[in-house]
């Protein structure tokens, strides 16, 4: 082997004898190296004004949805009624901030829902699809998408031909019918968006991966005897992990939009309120007719934000995959 | 210096590549419309490799110098024939040999600015054979190799990633990661063509010192033959596939016998003006490595083809009577009694071309 | 008057950092059917030079000082739809990768004609045509094959048909950009003969730009050594090979293998150049070189001439005299690769 038959020996043979000195633990160094490489992300992130603006917002959507049994004024589907006899419902009342005479910042819905409190705890609502999908679909598309890209021929094949197969279903129509079949759930919406979402990531990645594959730094570990899952996690996961964060950042965006669109024709959640929901209970009592523009356009606008700040940080992260940097 | 014992033996490889046709095509070449085509990369390349010795592999853009030197450290497997090395045949090694072997086998690629993973440190890229072989004393080798490549002082480097090195500095950190396994040999793949001049004697020396110290063996993969004659002991000359010249680097050089050789040899530019050199006018282009000719594959450009024989009937590399080198050409007589003109006027079988062609050749 | 006269040209790049200084004060002239090389390692500011020259500097280059004169006329203050007349029916330039300046969608025919056309409106159908059979004919293609694709052409035909293309309007001064870096040996060869006699053939002048030594020395009559933006020497090719008087030519031309010679002793210049951005205050090469002194790092050399060569060292007489035994000796360079770190800081 290395050393033991040589009568000229190796640059080594003084050092076997000695003891193993400090031998970082190998996990602290995977560890290690996602954790710069995140560091250096955020980096690169930050230095663009709207992503950080986006970002801002994202979190204060975040403190919003943690902190929603303390901002919002009323529990969000308790009828509100009027006056200390509790027997008239408080419908339509048109918001305080406007100036109107009432206890409710923006008002009540048709249904005596308080509409500020709902557009509070909705955020819950938003933020759990949007992230947890978000983190599935590009958790799971790079998964695939690495597997496929390493191994090719066959493996390759089968995988692409499922994301293929994936394509062919229109986003919002398989959602939807998805949810019917299984039942009009907040994780029903969720899973039905993942089951579709990854396939987009999963090509991209899968094609990453071909590249990175053929890359000599990949040869030399192969060459140093590196199994495939080493290869895998060490070699290309980080360094598709871009791309990773860029879809699941547009990830976020798409599936808020996604449950937005399934609740607004009916198939939300009812027993949640959301975004989604509150526009669709506002069509549903014609409130555009009635002039309460204050039930609609808050979470539309809730909505354009979270999603727009999605899109962006997720063009932030472009500039991070822009090869030219490397 | 060198020792006669050989360390690695590279018995007849073949690598043929298919050619990428798509599904369809696959479906229909199964209902016999005819075979899949192969791009014959390397097509019954045999040599040894000694201990202690730099051997070169030269040739143009596509004679299979480099395909054959990634089949050494088994990046590729072998269509056919074998690599063996420690008496074992490694198409018939277990797992266990194999990665006894990696320990063994390393290289060094040709592109500095990719052979690090650009998200992994240096000293991360440096100990991950050794965390692969579960070797001990991870910290002092990983200091010992970036010693040895002249990275000094070696804890400067240890933390820093490859974008904030030089393309010097990279090739040396390949270095260090290609020896901390003390491999017994490293095949280099132009290991200094995409670094400045300046710089490549200084890296070329490592490569020396390992070999005169410590007796490595370098296979030194390269289409620059002046710098193949500063650094091999021994040379093979590439050509579609095939060894057409073997042997010591200066017989080749000096007096090289096989007609690709010397146009090869005389078409390198030299540094000095007062040199006149006699220009090769070696006519058309390097032929179809796909759909192989049968005999000779230099035939077409050869200025000294002879007939019939160069046609039909490959040459086979062989020690030759009148010189030291071995050569694969007809115009010379074989010192091992082979005789291609009893092939030229006999059956089919006796000519060896390429699996996957159609046609039998000497039919007519 | 010379053709092509260059006098204290500097060019820079705008950068975030501040300017770059890719070329800093570069003098040289050119004769009518000369043949110069400039030669240089990365970032001696070589191909800045030729862009400036041709007038293809990108966006943040710019000419700072200095002026290019061609024929008469200084092309730094030349107009744009001059500049443009000049490019290609004057000065044509030969790239460096082919690959990359053939458009895969049209045939080689159509793209020469394109060139023809834009610069000599009213050429004829027929008469274009006649050109692209002579120039193929001049670089050895058939010219049956004008009509093909750029696909269809082999990696040295691609580079054949980019000096057809550069050829066809016959100008009086050729850059060819490290023209034969990206070809085999037997090619390169083969593409080195054609250029050489075609220079020959139509009387134009050439500059050749490489990092290949042997190439400058097999086919050019003058050289020009440049180093980190600077002119390090300059002078008829055989003398600059026989007996130059700058240290880093010494180095460089002891860095190249010779296939004719055995046992050579290579040489390796220590440590990187410097950076453009902020250029060291003396000689650029002091950092590196063994026999520099405090003069050499606080002053700027001037140009010496010596033999017919220009060189700009402050020892160029000392290197006649004592110092080029210790110069040309591998072992004075290796030393202080030793005594230096491996790799200096980027």
């Amino acid at each position: 082997m290395a050393q033991e038959e040589q009568s000229t020996g190796s640059v080594f043979t003084d050092l076997d004898g000695t003891d193993a000195d400090n031998q970082v633990n190998k996990w602290q160094r995977t560890f290690r190296l996602w954790r710069e490489t995140l560091r250096e992300h955020w980096g690169m992130l930050t230095d663009e004004l709207s992503v950080k603006l986006s970002m801002l917002t994202v979190a204060g959507f975040m403190i919003v949805a943690i902190f929603a049994p303390y901002i919002a004024t009323h529990q969000p589907l308790t009828r509100q009624y009027q006056g200390d006899d509790g027997i008239l419902i408080d419908k339509w009342v048109e918001p305080s901030l406007l100036g109107a005479d009432s206890e409710y910042l923006l008002g009540t819905t048709a249904e005596g829902f308080d509409i500020f409190s709902q557009l509070v705890y909705g955020t819950r609502a938003a933020l759990m699809v949007g992230l947890i999908a978000a983190v599935f679909t590009a958790g799971i598309g790079t998964l695939v998408g690495l597997v496929a890209g390493y191994y090719g021929g066959k493996v390759d094949d089968a995988l692409m031909r499922l994301v293929d197969f994936l394509y062919g279903m229109p986003l919002l129509p398989t959602v939807i019918v998805l949810v019917a079949v299984l039942g009009p759930n907040l994780w029903n919406i969720i899973l039905a968006l993942i089951v579709l979402q990854w396939r987009s990531t999963a090509r991209v990645i899968r094609s990453q991966s071909l590249s990175l594959r053929e890359r000599p730094f990949v040869k030399a570990a192969e060459v140093a005897g590196a199994g495939d899952w080493h290869i895998i996690s060490r070699h290309l996961a980080p360094n598709v992990l871009p791309m990773t964060f860029l879809y699941g950042s547009f990830g976020i965006a798409w599936a808020i939009l996604a449950e937005a669109g399934v609740s607004f024709i009916g198939l939300g959640d009812p027993n949640t309120v959301s975004w989604g929901t509150m526009l669709q209970a506002s069509r549903a009592y014609s409130a555009l007719s009635f002039g309460a523009w204050w039930w609609f356009v808050p979470p539309g606008i809730c909505i354009g934000l979270l999603v727009i700040s999605g899109f962006l940080i997720g063009r932030g992260y472009e500039e991070i995959t822009n090869p030219k940097l490397q | 210096m060198t020792g006669d014992d050989v360390l690695l033996e590279v018995d007849d490889l073949k690598k043929h590549f298919k050619v990428n046709q798509g599904w369809i095509a696959s479906l229909m070449e199964s209902f016999g419309s005819g075979g899949p085509d192969y791009v014959h990369a390397v097509d019954g390349v045999s040599f040894e490799l000694r201990e202690g010795e730099t051997l070169g592999l030269a040739g143009e853009s596509g004679c299979g110098k480099t395909t054959t030197g990634m089949s050494m450290v088994k990046l590729h497997e072998p269509t056919d024939g074998d690599i063996v090395y420690d008496d074992t045949r490694l198409s018939e090694a277990s797992d266990a040999e194999i990665k006894q072997f990696r320990q063994n086998a390393q290289m060094i690629f040709q592109d500095p600015f990719e052979s690090l993973n650009p998200r992994m440190t240096v000293y991360d890229t440096v100990a991950e054979p050794l965390r692969i072989h579960d070797i001990r004393n991870e910290t002092a080798r990983v200091q010992r190799a970036l010693e040895f490549a002249e990275l000094l002082p070696p804890e400067q480097y240890f933390n820093q990633y490859p974008h904030e090195l030089s393309g010097g500095q990279r090739q040396r950190v390949a270095i260090a990661r290609a020896l901390v396994l003390d491999p017994d040999f490293i095949v280099a793949d132009e290991p200094v063509s995409m670094l400045d001049v300046s710089l490549r004697a200084g890296v070329l020396s490592l490569l020396d010192r390992m070999t005169d110290e410590f007796g490595l063996s370098v296979v030194y993969i390269s289409h620059d033959l002046s710098l193949l004659r500063h650094m091999c002991d021994r040379l093979a000359i590439m050509y579609m596939g095939k060894i057409v010249e073997k042997g010591p680097t200066e017989r080749v050089i000096e007096d090289p016998q096989h007609p690709y050789t010397q146009s090869l040899i005389n078409a390198v530019p030299v540094p000095d003006p007062s040199v006149g050199r006699e220009r090769v006018e070696l006519q058309g282009e390097v032929g179809d490595v796909i759909d192989i000719p049968t005999g000779c594959r230099f035939k077409d450009r050869c200025p000294e083809y002879i007939g019939d024989v160069c046609d039909q009937v490959m040459p086979p590399l062989e020690q030759k009577v009148s010189f030291e080198q071995e050569v694969a050409c007809h115009l010379y007589e074989s010192a091992e009694g082979y005789d291609p003109y009893e092939e030229l006027d006999g059956s089919p079988a006796a000519t060896e071309t390429g699996q996957g062609t159609e046609s039998t050749p000497a039919d007519d | 008057m010379s053709q092509l006269e260059v006098e204290d040209l500097e060019v820079y790049y705008e950068t975030e950092d501040g300017p770059a200084q890719a070329v800093d004060g570069v003098s040289f002239e050119l004769e009518e059917g000369e043949n110069v090389g400039i030669v240089g390692e990365s970032g001696c500011g070589k191909t800045t030079l030729a862009k400036a020259i041709i007038g293809i500097l990108p966006d943040a280059g710019y000419v700072n000082n200095g002026s290019i004169n061609f024929q008469g006329d200084d092309l730094t203050e030349l107009p744009e739809p001059q500049r443009r007349r000049l490019k290609w029916e004057e000065i044509s330039m030969i790239a460096q990768s082919a690959m990359n300046s053939l458009d895969p969608v049209y045939t080689i025919r159509e793209q020469i004609v394109e060139a023809i056309e834009t610069h000599r409106p009213g050429t004829g159908r027929v008469e274009s045509d006649e050109i692209v059979t002579e120039m193929f004919e001049l670089v050895g293609l058939d010219p049956e094959r004008a009509d093909d694709y750029p696909h269809q052409f082999s990696g040295g035909m691609r580079q054949r048909a980019m000096i057809a293309m550069a050829l066809a309007l016959e100008p009086s001064l050729m850059l060819a950009d490290e023209p034969t870096t990206a070809l085999d040996v037997i090619m390169q060869d083969q593409i080195l003969k054609r250029i050489s006699s075609i220079q020959e053939e139509i009387n134009s002048s050439m500059l050749v730009i490489t990092h290949d030594v042997s190439v400058v020395a097999e086919t050019c009559d003058r050289v020009i050594v440049m180093y980190a933006g600077k002119v390090a020497e300059e002078g008829p090719v055989e003398e600059i090979f026989d007996q130059p008087y700058h240290p880093y030519t010494i180095g460089l031309k002891r860095a190249f293998p010779n296939i004719r010679k055995s046992n050579q002793d290579l040489l390796s210049i220590s440590g990187y150049p410097p950076e453009l951005i902020d250029p060291p205050q003396g000689c650029r090469f002091a950092e590196r070189c063994p026999m520099a002194t405090d003069r050499c790092r606080e002053e700027e050399p001037e140009a010496h001439l010596k033999n017919g060569l220009r060189s700009y060292c402050h020892y160029a007489d000392e290197i006649d005299t004592e110092l080029r035994p210790y110069a040309d000796d591998p072992g004075t360079w290796n030393q202080t690769a030793a005594a230096t770190d491996g790799g200096a800081e980027e």
